[in-house]
């Protein structure tokens, strides 16, 4: 268990080399010059010069790649063009709102993507089934963008149950939850289905039946465990598109996450921010498919960590 | 003083959900104001203009956000908010002396700071000086900052600024919002370093009582303020940089004025009956600059061909159809409320005369290239599309637009980087230019002396030179006698206006929106800045 873990965490550690190389020659392919954004429209080819040298962009590109990987192995993301606070602090403050939403957002996915999983395959051929799969369908290739202007008209503008935006109060969680939500809802009541169906046919289930143990203890106590590790895979995997959902959701909501930091980020070419932003979705991957991992040695003793 | 939202707990367990929902489905969100319960006097006024100011330090403005907090905290010598016309604020009266280089400003007595202390001529000296002081990371360039020498005191109620040459319209200058006046003894208490004082005290009808960085600024009333008591308790700014969010918080009743709008949206809010929708013209100009030293398109070197396009596109048209009417026609190379303006146009809608032009200038086979900003400006890169059709329909051969984002625009539209470079790749592009005050010589200044021409300091795209211009500006900037100062401004517009470097456009609206249940919102001439100072309930 131990040597999995050493493992896997020096696995992550060339993963998140890459990542921090290819973001940050990537930011620099964005056209614009930060010094210009940050200086105005009226401001002096001087001043433009001075905050261009103030920030190192004056540097050739191998130099500053240089200074950024030997700040990053001290922990130091650099300093934030546009606040002037270092990167950490500015994603620290944001992070907890990220957290807060795709969390809420997981819990959403799971509880209703499950139940309707578990419905449809005990139910299998039933108009339950094909309302299931029909609305798996549906939630997919709903784009998080329209949900969530939807759901903005529903329930702020009409019905006034919720805030329209921001994070003022506890309720503001609930829309941008739901819109995100809603993406892995489909996802997860699809493999559950179909994982809970094959186990559902298995000889050990037909045979508790004939035991006469109760319906409901058979898939909660016999199939669910056994079905759940590809379930617990995919809802890893949704964690990832969460992230990357989080950016239009946290935008349309005015969620102040890591997925708005990001995108002003882009707009105001604040270099760092970017670079530590995608760091930090690219970190908390790595991490949650870990956590999936040890997962499945708790839902399946077949399973061993080594 | 800053705190980041710190406070907020991890959320629980699935059970947490579902008892917020049944929450929330009986309970308004605390924030609404509208719930019919908002008494007479105090109350919450909640409003929105965009992003996070990024700076309070009115110092070290960043954002037009940041410009429309400190407006209610940190007052300036003289303003413009309320009128629209030049009035003291800080200060009663000022003269300047026979020269026109030294500036005296009679303090208004019985001011005091939020923290207590007396609005003296001392506290101006040291307000003014720290903004000229080079340790100071200034951003926005300030005529404040280019003119001013030293700052005498002459006796408690009277400062005296030395200017390095005669400026008629300094008191004007001295109504940016970056030359606010704030409490030296503030610089260091409060969290605050002499470099960055982010919690500002001024001298306001509103004091700054929290500031959540990416969430909200809260003002409080100032109860010892020297002019009018505002109405409100508290104004609260979010920070809501998404238009289409804003908008949607704001007929959600979240908000209850927001500025910065979606363009299409104009109409449909107007139908809104909970909605008052307020377009106003603020100190934005729009227009396209023409290469006039072109040498890879040298037909625009004529003046017959830059009047051309200038009659091949049909201004109304574009503003009725693509801004929603968020643009008032330029008819002059400054806006209609600049001091200095006389109407030298517009150049109607005429293509017939443009065929005409080109014919005379032997520009019929004219081929260019156009470029704009996306999103920079209002509807910037679908006028560019409009203008590129107009210009086809008078048989030029139009490449593009070329178009660029917000921060790459400036190499398409050529603003050169280091060294001035007459032949950028586009040859007619959308620029734009926002005063920091209404006098004629800084745009005149800024975009049509031949000192402007990159990489001279001013945006001066067209690269356009003309010595008499060169002149009456200087002429106007400096003459003491208005009349004078205004006749000289005039005959330098209608000489820019006939050497066409620029298609003109428009003055941008600026679309400000409030509820129904509010008024006395109105909108600063100052480009993008509403006043909701003496806002009320209408209730």
């Amino acid at each position: 268990m131990i040597r999995f873990l050493l493992r896997r965490v020096t696995f992550a550690i060339p993963t998140l080399f890459g990542v921090a190389t290819v973001v940050f020659f990537m930011v620099r392919l964005i056209p614009g010059d930060p010094a210009r954004v940050i200086a105005g429209d009226t401001a002096t080819p001087e001043q433009v010069d001075h905050i261009r040298t103030s920030l190192g962009l004056d540097q050739p590109a191998s130099v500053q790649y240089g200074r950024y990987l030997a700040n990053l192995i001290h922990a130091n993301l650099g300093i934030s063009t546009v606040t002037g606070d270092p990167v950490l602090a500015d994603i620290g403050r944001r992070l907890p709102f990220t957290v807060e939403l795709t969390i809420l957002a997981t819990l959403i996915g799971v509880v209703v993507g499950m139940s309707l999983g578990i419905l449809a395959a005990t139910h299998r051929r039933s108009v339950m089934d094909v309302a299931v799969s029909l609305l798996s369908v549906a939630g997919m290739s709903t784009p998080t963008y329209w949900l969530g202007l939807n759901l903005v008209v529903i329930f702020a503008i009409n019905l006034r149950w919720l805030p329209a935006a921001g994070a003022e109060t506890p309720q503001s969680v609930i829309l941008p939850a739901l819109a995100l939500g809603t993406l892995s809802i489909a996802a997860i009541a699809r493999m559950t289905r179909s994982s809970m169906v094959d186990v559902l046919s298995q000889d050990y289930i037909r045979t508790a039946s004939a035991k006469g143990v109760p319906r409901w203890r058979i898939v909660a106590r016999h199939a669910l465990p056994n079905a759940a590790p590809p379930i617990l895979t995919v809802v890893g995997l949704q964690f990832g598109l969460m992230l990357g959902g989080a950016v239009l959701t946290e935008s349309i909501f005015a969620w102040p996450g890591m997925g708005r930091l990001l995108v002003d980020s882009i707009f105001a070419r604040d270099y760092p921010i970017i670079q530590g932003c995608v760091l930090v979705f690219s970190l908390s991957f790595i991490l949650v498919n870990l956590l999936v991992d040890l997962l499945y040695a708790v839902v399946d003793p077949r399973v061993s960590l080594r | 003083m800053r705190s980041y939202g710190a406070g907020r707990k991890g959320l629980a367990a699935a059970g947490a959900f579902v008892l917020l929902v049944s929450i929330a489905s009986c309970t308004q969100p605390s924030s609404s104001p509208n719930t019919g319960a908002t008494p007479k006097q105090g109350g919450t006024l909640n409003l929105s203009a965009g992003g996070d100011p990024l700076a309070l330090d009115p110092s070290l403005i960043k954002a037009s956000q940041g410009t429309q907090v400190d407006i209610m905290v940190a007052e300036t010598l003289t303003t413009y908010i309320n009128t629209g016309k030049l009035e003291g604020l800080l200060a009663t009266e000022w003269s300047s002396n026979d020269a026109g280089d030294a500036w005296t400003f009679t303090l208004r007595s019985g001011v005091k700071f939020h923290d207590g202390n007396p609005l003296n001529a001392e506290a101006v000296k040291k307000s003014i000086d720290r903004l000229l002081d080079p340790q100071l990371a200034v951003v926005t360039s300030n005529d404040v900052g280019k003119f001013v020498k030293s700052v005498d005191v002459l006796d408690d109620q009277h400062v005296r600024f030395n200017l390095n040459q005669a400026v008629r319209y300094f008191p004007s200058a001295m109504s940016n919002e970056t030359s606010a006046i704030t409490s030296p003894a503030s610089w260091t208490a409060n969290g605050n370093t002499y470099k960055d004082a982010e919690h500002v005290v001024g001298t306001g009808p509103y004091m700054l009582t929290e500031y959540v960085v990416n969430d909200h600024v809260t003002l409080t009333r100032n109860p010892n303020y020297w002019g009018k008591a505002p109405y409100y308790e508290k104004q609260v700014f979010k920070v809501i940089p998404d238009a289409n969010a804003r908008e949607t918080a704001l007929r959600a009743g979240q908000l209850d004025v927001a500025s910065i709008l979606p363009a299409p949206d104009i109409d449909s809010m107007k139908a809104d009956p909970n909605l008052n929708v307020q377009i106003a013209f603020g100190t934005r100009t729009i227009y396209m600059n023409i290469n006039t030293t072109s040498t890879s398109q040298p037909l625009l070197q004529s003046p017959l061909v830059r009047q051309a396009l200038n009659y091949a596109v049909d201004k109304d048209a574009i503003v009725k159809n693509v801004l929603f009417g968020a643009g008032q026609v330029s008819t002059a190379a400054v806006i209609p409320t600049a001091f200095g303006y006389c109407k030298t146009g517009p150049y109607p809608y005429d293509p017939a005369k443009a065929k005409a032009l080109l014919q005379q200038a032997n520009a019929t086979n004219l081929e260019i290239t156009i470029a704009t900003p996306n999103g920079r400006f209002l509807q910037d890169s679908q006028t560019a599309q409009a203008i590129a059709g107009y210009l086809k329909d008078v048989g030029i051969k139009v490449n593009g637009p070329l178009v660029g984002d917000n921060a790459s625009n400036q190499a398409i539209v050529g603003a050169p980087p280091a060294t001035s470079n007459p032949d950028s790749r586009a040859q007619v592009s959308i620029w734009s230019f926002a005063g920091d005050f209404a006098d004629a010589s800084q745009p005149i200044g800024r975009l049509y002396t031949s000192t402007s021409i990159p990489p001279q300091p001013g945006i001066n795209y067209a690269h356009y030179s003309n010595s008499t211009v060169d002149q009456l500006n200087l002429t106007g900037a400096t003459e003491k006698d208005e009349s004078k100062a205004n006749a000289a401004y005039c005959q330098a517009l209608t000489q820019i206006w006939n050497d066409a470097p620029q298609i003109f456009l428009w003055t941008s609206g600026y679309v400000a929106v409030s509820s129904k249940k509010v008024a006395g919102v109105s909108v600063a001439p100052v480009n993008g800045i509403f006043n909701t100072i003496y806002a009320y309930p209408t209730d």
